[in-house]
């Protein structure tokens, strides 16, 4: 029993430690731009939590980025690097989109599930594409994926030019109908809508499968020893496309709930790189799920934070921008936080070190 | 006799394991001088804290006189003092050849070259004398990738040689061995050790260590238990010395039932990685309660034998039937639905998820039925009683089904596979590959005695093994492979002898 056994508040203690390292790394930039940081943090607090604009704004992306979170969370666990799910959600957007303006006027409780429900269907099938590649072909799945964004983009582009123009000035559809809309949140003037409640939902039905399910229980295990599933009798190929395509449905629900509670049609580029958000907010806790949550919160809120630190501190928002990285880069070498080998390391030193000079003074 | 080394009062403490606790050892020149202890009781530890790979907390280092631990002593100090080890995970590189590994860091140059350019026929016509003194044949112009496990051994032992080693440590170095390889190593210790260099061979296989060593160390639980003279101990002691305890390897073998045919192979023929058909044409039945073991070296088609009846290797043709039904060819899972019960050969690649906890791995085959999950929802309680429940039935130490695989011992991981396989109600077949390979002693009387009643309540068992004596201590019947064929079919009465099997097993026999 040589191994260490590490408790499992362990690595929630290392990725604490990292954020404090990341965020003094990031006050000494700020100070070093010539600003005061605390000033700065605080501006931040403020454009992301006070007021109901600032903190709907919050809620607004936090309800993408928990939602692609959690589905990006799924498909780490199997070691499918899908960075697809941007385009999911531009495919899962505009299938959201397209029955809320195409079908008659139809009561909400209709409507919705209705267009929710077509968005991920198309998204499923999408990243279908990628899942069956990687699965039967082992086709490496950063490639496909990342090619795929660009041909569902330029699909979406291809649907709101032609068959589903607006026919107005801007490159968009048409609107959906009144009653596809979600309920926005009592946070007016901001855009945040009842859509929080899908990602809750959609974030606790992610850890119910994967912790407590019997398919949870095969892709926990495919990637970590694909021959082992083999002997036991799971099919590993299967797991594998199965769960790349549930991780595509549930992108392609994060662009729905984007067109049904934020904008009401489908804008071109509505979207850019916010699936990436949702992928980094996983990274950045290692696909800890019981962290997810904290970790989607923290990346809105250096999105909604960074303008109000502009606004009142003249700070640039993109200097933001540097901090997401350098705590990614803070999670990524974790280890160099490893309080407790440290501990050990300094004791040993301690103890060498002391029995050392006791033996050298006496030679001499 | 010179004494060369002393290692006294050494204390090691890793995170969470004091990996060695007050242990001694010591050398005289020109001995092989035997360390054994069960998995984790340090002797590993102990000898790469002699090659300087570790520092120590606490103790001393005396080599030739000198003490070496008064300042920083490294791997580099102990080469310099003609330490060489050889590690059980070979430390090659496999794109190159045996000559280059052999001379990598330390390459002869040519005169006058300003140190760049390699003399090859120096560094060739060095290596050549240790080839010739010591009889290690290797073939210096392979690439390492193309040559067999038992020399790419010969060529970590050269490469200790070739820096200038006069103490050689090796780490369980028959571990991966054939019963003939180890045969030519021992035979390589000997000359060795007549031609003056001292020797020190980790192990727990204690016939082997009978075989060759002069004094034999005892380790256990991380402490230093004992130093006896070869001839002044038996088997049975070290044994008894080594667990802390009795322990009856020869167990109580139950008679074989007449029962009905339960594994019936056809005359299959298999390919391996690398070759069509690695096994030709293989028919043999298993009957209800007996064990059938099969014997043979390493690599003539075991592996592909056990894979194939598992459904995880193709089969090119014949059939395999299980109680009746075809099962060719067949998913494993649809395989494991007959009752096929499957003990793989590795338990680190096939047999477990390390990094999962070991109630996910003992019930891993039986997850998806009732009562372990209903409509595809996980019941964790019942899944953690039952993990409990099998851990106390299979003595699985410790208890906790929450700990992770991987932080078991070798012989604990292997008691999980047992009971994910034998643990389950209505197996009728089981096949267990190398069952004990790369266990302690204790740990293999568990294992051995749990195929046994397996036997005894009726289930057809398939025993691969290269260990002769598992295959003859638990079988009723024997096989012996030979280049993907059967060379000769034995009734264990209890008359076979080792010779006989040998021969077989090279290929002779009554049916050549």
């Amino acid at each position: 029993m040589i191994e260490n056994k590490e408790k499992r508040y362990e690595p929630i203690i290392r990725i604490c430690i990292a954020f404090l390292v990341a965020f003094a790394v990031f006050a000494a930039i700020i100070a070093i731009c010539g600003y005061n940081p605390l000033d700065a943090f605080y501006q931040m607090f403020r454009g992301a939590f006070v007021g109901k604009f600032n903190f709907g704004s919050t809620i607004e992306d936090f309800i993408l980025i928990l939602i692609v979170g959690s589905a990006y969370s799924l498909t780490r666990r199997i070691g499918f690097f899908n960075l697809g799910l941007e385009g999911c959600l531009y495919i899962g957007a505009m299938f959201s989109c397209a029955p809320g303006f195409l079908l008659p006027d139809l009561p909400s409780y209709i409507i919705i599930p209705v267009c929710l429900i077509s968005g991920m269907a198309a998204a499923a099938i999408w990243a279908s594409i990628a899942g069956a590649m990687k699965a039967f072909l082992n086709v490496n799945e950063a490639c496909t994926t990342i090619m795929l964004n660009y041909v569902a983009i330029a699909l979406t582009d291809f649907l709101l030019n032609n068959p589903w123009s607006a026919h107005s000035a801007a490159p968009e559809t048409p609107h959906v109908q009144a009653s596809a809309m979600l309920p926005k949140l009592p946070l007016a003037p901001s855009r945040a809508s009842t859509a929080i409640f899908i990602a809750i939902a959609v974030y606790a039905f992610v850890f119910f499968l994967t912790y407590r399910t019997t398919f949870g229980f095969k892709f926990r295990n495919v990637a970590d020893n694909p021959r082992f599933c083999e002997a036991v009798g799971i099919k590993s190929k299967w797991v594998i496309l199965g769960t790349v395509i549930l991780s595509g449905a549930l992108g392609g629900l994060a662009g729905g709930c984007e067109i049904l509670g934020v904008y009401g049609n489908f804008i071109q580029n509505f979207s850019v790189n916010s699936a990436f958000n949702g992928i980094i907010a996983c990274l950045l806790v290692k696909n800890n799920l019981a962290l997810l949550p904290i970790s989607a919160l923290f990346i809105a809120f250096t999105r909604t934070g960074g303008n109000g630190m502009e606004y009142y501190t003249g700070v640039p928002s993109a200097l933001i921008d540097t901090v997401v990285p350098i705590l990614i880069l803070f999670v990524a070498m974790d280890r160099i936080f490893d309080y407790k080998r440290l501990w050990y390391w300094l004791k040993g030193k301690l103890q060498s070190r002391a029995p050392a000079k006791a033996k050298g003074g006496s030679a001499k | 006799m010179e004494k060369i080394v002393e290692m006294n009062n050494i204390h090691k403490q890793f995170p969470f394991v004091k990996a060695v606790d007050g242990s001694r050892f010591d050398l005289y020149k020109g001995e092989i001088h035997s360390l054994i202890g069960e998995n984790g009781a340090g002797k590993s530890t102990m000898m790469k804290i002699l090659y300087g790979m570790y520092e120590i907390d606490e103790g001393e280092i005396i080599v030739n006189g000198e003490r070496v631990t008064d300042g920083r002593y490294t791997t580099h100090d102990a080469i310099a003092h003609g330490i060489g080890m050889v590690h059980q995970e070979f430390m090659l590189v496999k794109e190159m050849t045996v000559l280059e590994n052999i001379i990598l860091g330390s390459e002869p140059t040519k005169k006058g070259s300003r140190n760049v350019v390699i003399d090859f026929d120096a560094a060739r016509k060095k290596i050549s004398h240790y080839i010739e003194n010591y009889q290690m044949a290797v073939q210096m112009d392979k690439k390492v990738m193309n040559i067999s496990v038992g020399e790419m051994q010969r060529v970590e032992i050269i490469k200790a040689l070739y820096r200038g080693a006069d103490i050689l440590i090796l780490d369980e170095p028959t571990a991966v061995l054939t019963p003939q390889e180890a045969d030519k190593l021992f035979e390589i210790l000997d000359i060795m050790r007549r031609d003056g260099k001292t020797i020190v061979f980790i192990s727990h296989k204690l016939k082997e260590v009978m075989k060759i060593s002069d004094r034999i160390s005892v380790m256990r639980a991380s402490k230093y238990i004992t130093t006896v003279n070869k001839s002044e101990t038996s088997i049975p002691e070290l044994a008894t010395l080594m667990v802390g305890r009795e322990v009856f390897l020869n167990l109580e073998r139950t008679p074989a039932k007449e029962g009905e045919v339960m594994l019936d192979v056809r005359d299959i023929y298999v390919p391996s990685e690398r070759e069509l058909s690695k096994i030709r044409g293989i028919s043999f039945q298993v009957r209800k309660g007996e064990v059938l073991g099969v014997a043979g070296v390493d690599g003539n088609g075991q592996s592909e034998l056990g894979e194939a009846v598992a459904g995880l290797r193709r089969i090119e043709r014949g059939k395999v039937f299980l109680d009746g039904v075809d099962i060719t060819n067949r998913s494993p899972l649809k395989i494991r639905r007959q009752g096929f019960a499957h003990i793989p050969e590795d338990r680190n690649d096939r047999g477990l998820n390390k990094k999962h906890t070991f109630a996910e791995n003992m019930l891993a085959a039986e997850i998806r039925d009732r009562p372990y999950s209903r409509f595809g929802i996980l019941h964790t309680k019942k899944i953690m009683e039952e993990a409990r429940a099998r851990s106390e039935r299979f003595d699985i130490r410790p208890r906790n089904p929450e700990n992770l695989a991987g932080s078991l011992s070798g012989g604990n991981a292997q008691k999980i596979v047992v009971a994910r396989e034998l643990g389950a109600s209505g197996k009728k077949f089981l096949l267990a590959a190398q069952p004990t390979r790369g266990i302690d002693i204790g740990n293999i009387e568990g294992i051995r005695e749990m195929i046994n009643d397996a036997k005894a309540e009726g289930v057809a068992v398939l025993l691969i093994s290269a260990d002769l004596d598992e295959i003859l201590s638990l079988s009723d019947r024997i096989i012996v492979l030979y280049e993907g064929r059967i060379t000769g079919e034995l009734v264990n009465d209890g008359n076979v002898n080792e010779e006989e099997l040998g021969l077989l097993m090279i290929g002779g026999g009554k049916n050549d």
